[in-house]
């Protein structure tokens, strides 16, 4: 187990790296950069001073390097302006846009980001599991079809659009703006109990929008990997040993019903990020996937970059989490792993 | 003495869209104390749903109609309870199931869950029916476990169910049934998954229990070799009415009932006449008039020349792998065949026998080409030409497909369910090119005559048929492109007994019609008696006796032979299962086997040859006179 532990994080190291450069690569695919933008602009504006900033930044931030010195320059491997300062050493980049370091850019936003999705997270869990359960138990009962007309439609409708219609309604009926994560005056502040107060009382919207689909997914999945389970022959045996109704279904269909979502750790993380960028537009949220979606449409590459990475990183490690949890729940992953003819 | 259970007219029935199914149609009898009685029927005949009435675990589409299930509990002075009228989830039925009735199942690979210890599932039932504390409830699972033959309780307590075999298992799930000592033990096909070796082992072991904790058995099966070992009782179920009921004595000296008696002339046993055909319970008329036209009749000229298909010194090695560093390195081998040596004559049967794991399935798979041997040698003659059937590439082993074609074991994975029957059976002429379109229509429409299907049943999906049918379109899949040599694997282990005989026959008609060369791989030595000109055994990977089937039924010299024909229960009362020859579960183990033929490694054994044919694996040096004997 340990061996398996060890030898699965130094694999972790190969697989960033090579993330690390595809994704770089795909941000540097499209012609120019960010500062090519800003040139046409001074330029139609006939601004001499500008332009000779924008040649002295195009230098400084190493524009006229080379794809692969810029990229080593990013990771780390290769000195650049201010010596080796990249991923590697803990230095996320600068960003073009803000004219600050990546780290301060994202800082709050992703605090922000992650309270959020959490919150999505916990409501997904605790009103599909019930309500998975209820349905697998009570297969074609009414309950069961109507929660699967629910489900079906929480799946089929557009975040985004779901969104609107909300605050639509909330505007028209109750006079209520429910747009934004926080009320606009605690914007920029530090933390204080009253913007914490303010955070929760806006929170409830996006975290019904972002989690209704994930909701119903979650329903139906639950259902069909229960269905599966009740029947098993194990299942009637613990049965005829007398174990009482609910004890059963807890003991042993729900304990083998988990491993799926389980495994899905790995993608929930990244998705905590960045998985809500649209919904986050419509409803004006001031989290990290707004930010993300700027960056890559202004080339702001640095930033885009290390936003990636942290989004690779964090798939890694949530399949790393979900690898070392399967294998603690279920003993046929962990006695049996790796025996293969 | 007083009834333990006792039935009376119960009617279970069940809902399906298709209207009311009457699983359980008036059902009449009982259990008495410390007894065994033995419930027989074919599949559909309502043996299992009674079992679940008896149970209170009936699934959701069934429900008790009418009719009583009195359980009468010695532990409580005979007061009397009626379990049809209990709520199914209720209290009182709940203290009844598993702590007074318990039930074991057919499939111990499944009827024990995955993610818990054995020892916290037989713990679960002393949990709930029993006041002990945590280190009491410990000592009786232990006890418990050393009941059941577990060499080592204190490690198997600690074990999952995947990590142990199947008859192992097996025992977990009886200790787990029998921790709160019930009053009566429901076996649901106990045994019909294991190998007939652990079979017997299993069987000597519920009847001990049953003299150790005094418990009445009802035995659900529908082999009456095992009804005629264990059973005090017999009741005979067909289509949920019960046929004939009475003391065993009665039942086999004196089968009354029309059902009954063809349902013992459908089971082949050991001691049936030369030439003594089966009679199946429902006949299935194989048509081999037209063969008379000659197509895809093989030529009977292939006789003359020696053997159609010669195995030499074949020997397959699996290497299990752990992940390391870098890859994945060989943990250990394990031979799966070792210097097998078998000559196959043209047009007659040769039987394969041997517990599971014996090495016989890869045998036929190498032969097949299908796995390659690691090292070995097999010629097949083809119209007069030898071949080398190992070296062939190409077009030639394209071509050798159509000789050789195998039958599958499981009627039921082997056909595609997406595929119609026509799909299925006309699927080797296409990918050999064979005819057009009309041509193979009309083979296809001989093919399901010659298997004894009806030709409208083309265009229905394997869903539709039963096991027996099912079997038979894998049969005629195989015989589509008149192969010479068809491998069986266990082509009836799957099936019913009625349904048994069916096929074993029509494996027989189609043999002489079409001149085919069988190898007939089974487990169940009665069906290969029936078949088989000359039979194979096989243990460990190794071939450790061959011989004609009448001179190796009658006189086996290899311990392990020996061991083998004393695990099948006769269903012959003359001839009960004697336990003690059992070598306890040490007769496949190729080190405890006693003197000439013990394989240790200091001394070389062979293929020793007695006469007539019959080979036994021995020492080089042992005297032949004294194996003979």
């Amino acid at each position: 187990m340990l061996s398996y532990t060890v030898r699965r994080l130094l694999i972790m190291i190969p697989t960033l790296l090579v993330i690390s450069f595809v994704t770089f690569s795909i941000i540097k695919l499209p012609p120019g950069d960010f500062l090519s933008n800003q040139i046409a602009e001074l330029q139609s504006q006939g601004d001499r001073a500008a332009m000779e900033k924008v040649e002295f930044l195009r230098k400084q931030y190493g524009l006229d390097k080379s794809f692969l010195e810029q990229y080593a320059v990013w990771v780390g491997l290769w000195p650049g302006e201010r010596g080796f300062s990249g991923l590697l050493q803990g230095d996320w980049g600068w960003s073009f846009e803000y004219d600050l370091p990546v780290g301060q850019v994202v800082g709050d936003r992703m605090l922000l980001s992650l309270i959020l999705n959490f919150s999505v997270v916990l409501f997904t869990w605790a009103i599909a599991f019930p309500i998975g359960v209820y349905a697998a138990t009570n297969q074609y009962s009414w309950g069961d079809h109507g929660l699967t007309l629910l489900g079906y439609v929480g799946l089929a409708t557009p975040n985004f659009l779901f969104a609107l219609v909300l605050m639509y309604f909330a505007n028209v009926q109750f006079g209520l703006s429910i747009g934004g994560i926080m009320d606009p005056e605690y914007l920029g502040r530090s933390w204080s109990w009253a913007k914490f107060g303010s955070v929760l009382t806006h929170l409830w919207i996006p975290v019904i929008v972002i989690g209704t689909s994930g909701t119903a997914a979650m329903i139906r999945r639950l259902r069909a990997n229960l269905l599966d389970e009740l029947q098993k022959q194990y299942v009637v045996t613990a049965r005829a040993r007398g174990v009482p109704p609910l004890r059963l279904l807890l003991k042993y269909p729900m304990r083998m019903a988990l491993n799926p979502f389980i495994a899905d750790i790995g993608n929930l993380l990244p998705s905590v990020i960045s998985g809500s960028a649209i919904v986050a537009v419509v409803l004006s949220l001031q989290t990290s996937g707004p930010m993300l979606l700027e960056a890559l449409r202004s080339q702001d590459q640095y930033l885009a970059g290390s936003f990636l990475m942290f989004l690779s990183l964090l798939t890694v490690i949530g399949m790393f989490i979900s690898d070392l949890l399967l294998a603690a729940l279920d003993p046929r992953i962990r006695l049996t792993g790796g025996a293969a003819k | 003495m007083a009834d333990v259970l006792a039935i009376r007219d119960l009617k279970v029935y069940l809902d399906v869209d298709a209207g009311t199914v009457r699983a359980v149609n008036g059902v009449s009898f009982r259990v008495p104390a410390g007894r065994t009685v033995a419930l027989v029927g074919e599949s559909g005949s309502g043996k299992s749903i009674l079992a679940q009435a008896v149970m209170g675990i009936l699934p959701r589409v069934a429900r008790v109609e009418s009719g009583e299930i009195l359980f009468q509990d010695p532990d409580r002075g005979g007061s009397v309870v009626d379990i049809a009228k209990l709520d199914p989830d209720g209290l009182p039925m709940r203290c009844i199931r598993g702590g007074r009735i318990s039930i074991i199942f057919q499939e111990p690979m499944t009827a024990l869950s995955p993610l818990h210890t054995i020892g916290n599932q037989i713990g679960e039932a002393l949990a709930l029916h029993r006041d002990l504390g945590a280190a009491q409830r410990r000592e009786a699972v232990l006890e418990m476990l050393r009941l059941v033959g577990f060499p080592d309780p204190v490690k198997a307590e600690h074990t999952y169910p995947f990590e142990l075999s199947g008859g192992l298992r097996q025992r977990a799930m009886i200790a787990a049934a029998l921790v709160c000592r019930p009053a009566l033990l429901v076996a649901d096909e106990p045994t019909t998954a294991l190998d007939v070796t652990i079979q017997a082992q299993i069987l000597q072991l519920v009847q001990q229990l049953q003299g150790e904790l005094r418990m009445a058995v009802l035995m659900i099966t529908h082999d009456l070799g095992i009804v005629a070992n264990m059973a005090d009782e017999v009741v005979v179920m067909y289509h949920g009415k019960v046929m004939e009921a009475g003391p065993i004595e009665d039942i086999f000296r004196d089968p009354r009932h029309p059902y009954l008696r063809a349902l013992m002339r459908a089971v082949p046993r050991f001691n049936m006449a030369p030439g003594e055909r089966l009679t199946p319970i429902r006949e299935a008329r194989a048509v081999t008039d037209h063969l008379a036209s000659g197509r895809g009749r093989p030529q009977a000229d292939n006789k003359a020349e020696g053997p159609l298909l010669a195995v030499r010194n074949l020997s397959k090695r699996f290497v299990t792998r752990h992940a390391g560093w870098f890859g994945s390195q060989p943990a250990s081998q394990i031979l799966a065949v070792d210097d097998v040596s078998l000559e196959v004559n043209a047009g007659e049967c040769l039987g394969v026998v041997g517990e599971s794991g014996c090495g016989k399935t890869t045998t036929a798979k190498m032969i097949m080409r299908a796995i390659a041997p690691d090292s070995g040698e097999i010629v097949f003659r083809d119209h007069g030409t030898p071949r080398n059937v190992l070296a062939l590439q190409g077009a030639e082993l394209f071509a050798y497909r159509r000789k050789v074609q195998f039958v599958f074991q499981d009627p039921f994975s082997s056909l595609n369910p997406r595929m119609t029957a026509y799909d299925i059976v006309s699927e080797p002429l296409v990918i050999h090119r064979i005819g057009d379109a009309d041509e193979r229509f009309a083979r296809v429409k001989e093919l399901m005559a010659l298997v004894g299907l009806d030709v409208r049943f083309l265009r229905r999906y394997p869903h539709s048929f039963s096991g027996g049918q099912r079997q038979r379109i894998g049969i005629a899949r195989a015989l589509a492109l008149g192969p010479e040599l068809l491998l069986c694997d266990e082509p009836v282990s799957a099936l019913d007994v009625s349904v048994q005989a069916q096929v074993l026959n029509l494996l027989l008609d189609l043999q002489d019609a079409l001149h085919l060369t069988y190898i007939l791989i089974s487990h169940n030595l009665a069906v290969v008696n029936y078949l088989a000109d000359r039979v194979a055994v096989m243990c460990a990977g190794r071939l450790v006796e061959l011989a004609r089937h009448e001179e190796l039924f009658r006189r086996p010299v290899h311990p392990y032979t020996r061991a083998l024909f004393a695990a099948v229960p006769d269903p012959d009362l003359d001839r009960k299962l004697d336990f003690t020859a059992l070598m306890e579960g040490k007769a496949s183990n190729p080190a405890a086997w006693p003197a000439p033929f013990r394989l240790d490694g200091s001394r070389r054994l062979g293929m020793l040859d007695l006469g007539d044919g019959h080979l036994v694996r021995a020492s080089e040096n042992a005297d032949l006179a004294e194996l003979r004997a």
